[in-house]
């Protein structure tokens, strides 16, 4: 699970600070800089434009550099410059193909961004560039899968979960092979926080009648719904992907935690769980169930990785979802089998309930862990 | 101190991002300077707003193409298959002939299956965008309801790639102030 890191003194509290400010400070410097080019479309030629922000991509980039690493005297202010030298190059890439007219929905545009940045995050193990970048892997594979194979080829929808399932199990043990040095589990462990995150959505998504149960309507049913040869060779790429990724940490990062078996085994049960629903669709509400079930475990094993490793970060990622998923459920489940006034009252006091032992708990688990 | 690998790795990110701006920038400015110049009539089919600014899609006669219309297709053709569309000009404009799954040695597009059934097959260029300035769309977007004449002035270079050069409304060049 995503891996313990040392807890924060104040000075590192201060220095989150500065990177907060300074990074708020890029994205808006980057933001007038668009809106510079934006509102001066037709006056300016079109080499002129990609001149400006050329000048303005690798201005930002080589200040940032020279602060961080030449005079080393504003370290933090020259990580914001060099991540906002990240931000124009993608708006750099954007606006060439604005003006060239090129596609709006390509994928292309935020792929060639992605590829551009990824090596920074290498380089300078910078937090915000590293969550850009994953942030960017999902977009480009939401516009890649919805605007290249389902929007116009008219593939079969149930495979978006699916493959962002997948790519989520992917990048988490991915990231578990950044623990190979300290150094890089810096990176690692963000792409383990972020896709926790996404493979729950997915999960939560499964969990719903009307997208792995069968509804009677043949129409709208899995099994007669066309799957793109692309979509077949992503699905089974991601999965082989996931699994070569495990078999590699396990080769690779000697410092095993006392939860990595667990993780392993979820991880395989949940590659084979989404290849069964997509390629072996059943007329029956088996997924439906099966999927409920297995997000609960989900859930629970994440607080208690989560416990198991101190990680107070990764015991709220686990309660915050349980919160949402047993919110999504009791709608799911009784929204319309009890009459309004009494599902709304019977609601607010399972909450309130669910909240006080909730904060309970967590006050104990702190407390715990702050003494230990 | 930094190391010298770093400073290494940090200049070749330089020239990596360069080399991306100069040959993205390179490659439709050879399409612009050196390609055919072709007319295509077209409908705008859906203004849009997203982060990249207003744009048009652009329908072509040539993005659906009826089987019944042109000499040769393949039969087992397949959504996101790359495909050359051999082309020919009638009274100034662009028609479809022929789909091929190899290059033709005659004037031809290349594009991408997005569609297809037994009576036609539905194709993508890249060049289906136009981008106007915001909220100047609304002329060009009537064009349709108003039975006026949209083309489209392309250049289509000798790799079977297009790209845009201007928009006609009723035969003017469309120029937004």
């Amino acid at each position: 699970m995503v891996k313990h890191q040392p807890s924060k003194t104040n000075p590192q509290t201060d220095n989150k600070m500065i990177l907060f400010s300074s990074t708020v400070g890029a994205i808006l410097l980057g933001l007038g800089i668009i809106l510079f080019i934006a509102s001066n479309w037709q006056v300016l030629p079109k080499l002129i434009k990609i001149l400006i922000m050329i000048i303005a991509t690798f201005s930002a980039y080589l200040t940032g550099y020279y602060f961080k690493f030449i005079k080393q005297s504003f370290p933090r202010v020259g990580a914001s410059l060099i991540f906002l030298g990240t931000l124009l190059f993608g708006a750099t890439i954007i606006l060439i193909s604005q003006i060239y007219n090129l596609n709006a929905d390509s994928h292309w545009l935020l792929l060639i961004w992605l590829i551009g940045i990824l090596p920074l995050v290498y380089i300078f193990k910078s937090i915000p560039i590293t969550i850009l970048t994953t942030l960017l892997f999902y977009v480009w594979m939401l516009f890649f899968t919805f605007n290249e194979e389902f929007l116009f080829r008219g593939g079969n929808v149930f495979f978006i979960p699916i493959i962002f399932l997948l790519a989520s199990i992917a990048l988490f043990n991915l990231g578990d092979l950044h623990y190979i040095t300290k150094e890089l589990s810096i990176i690692g462990r963000i792409y383990r926080l972020i896709s926790l995150n996404i493979a729950l959505i997915a999960l939560i998504f499964f969990s719903f009648q009307f997208v792995t149960g069968y509804s009677g309507n043949e129409l709208i049913n899995r099994s007669v719904l066309e799957i793109s040869p692309n979509i077949i060779h992503i699905t089974i790429a991601i999965s082989i992907l996931s699994a070569l990724a495990i078999i590699a940490t396990n080769l690779i990062v000697k410092q095993k935690q006392n939860t990595s078996l667990i993780e392993n085994l979820s991880s395989l049960v949940l590659i084979l769980s989404v290849n069964a629903f997509g390629f072996f669709p059943l007329k029956n509400n088996f997924y439906t169930i099966y999927f409920n079930i297995i997000t609960t475990i989900v859930i629970f094993l994440i607080i208690w990785i989560g416990y198991n490793h101190k990680d107070m970060k990764v015991i709220n990622i686990g309660i915050i979802w349980l919160t949402i998923f047993i919110i999504i459920k009791y709608f799911d489940f009784f929204w319309d089998l009890m009459p309004r006034s009494l599902f709304f009252m019977a609601g607010g006091v399972i909450l309130i309930i669910y909240g006080v032992t909730l904060e309970k708990k967590r006050q104990l688990i702190r407390t715990e862990l702050i003494r230990e | 101190m930094i190391s010298h690998n770093k400073h290494i790795a940090i200049t070749g990110v330089m020239i990596f991002w360069l080399v991306i701006i100069i040959s993205y920038v390179a490659i439709n400015e050879y399409t612009l300077s050196t390609g055919k110049e072709l007319m295509l009539k077209t409908v705008p089919v859906d203004p849009r707003d997203i982060f990249r600014g207003d744009y048009v899609i652009l329908k072509y006669d040539i993005s659906d193409i009826n089987f019944n219309e042109i000499k040769k297709y393949p039969l087992d053709l397949t959504p996101g298959e790359r495909v050359y569309v051999k082309l020919t000009e009638i009274n100034g404009y662009v028609q479809a002939t022929a789909i091929e799954r190899t290059r033709p040695t005659e004037l031809y597009i290349s594009g991408n299956i997005v569609f297809m059934d037994e009576n036609k097959a539905s194709i993508e260029y890249g060049i289906e965008s136009y981008f106007i300035p915001e909220n100047k769309g609304k002329e060009i977007e009537n064009t349709a309801a108003n039975n006026r004449n949209l083309e489209v002035k392309i250049k289509l270079n000798k790799y079977g790639s297009a790209a845009i050069e201007d928009l006609y409304l009723d035969g003017k060049k469309v120029e937004f102030k």
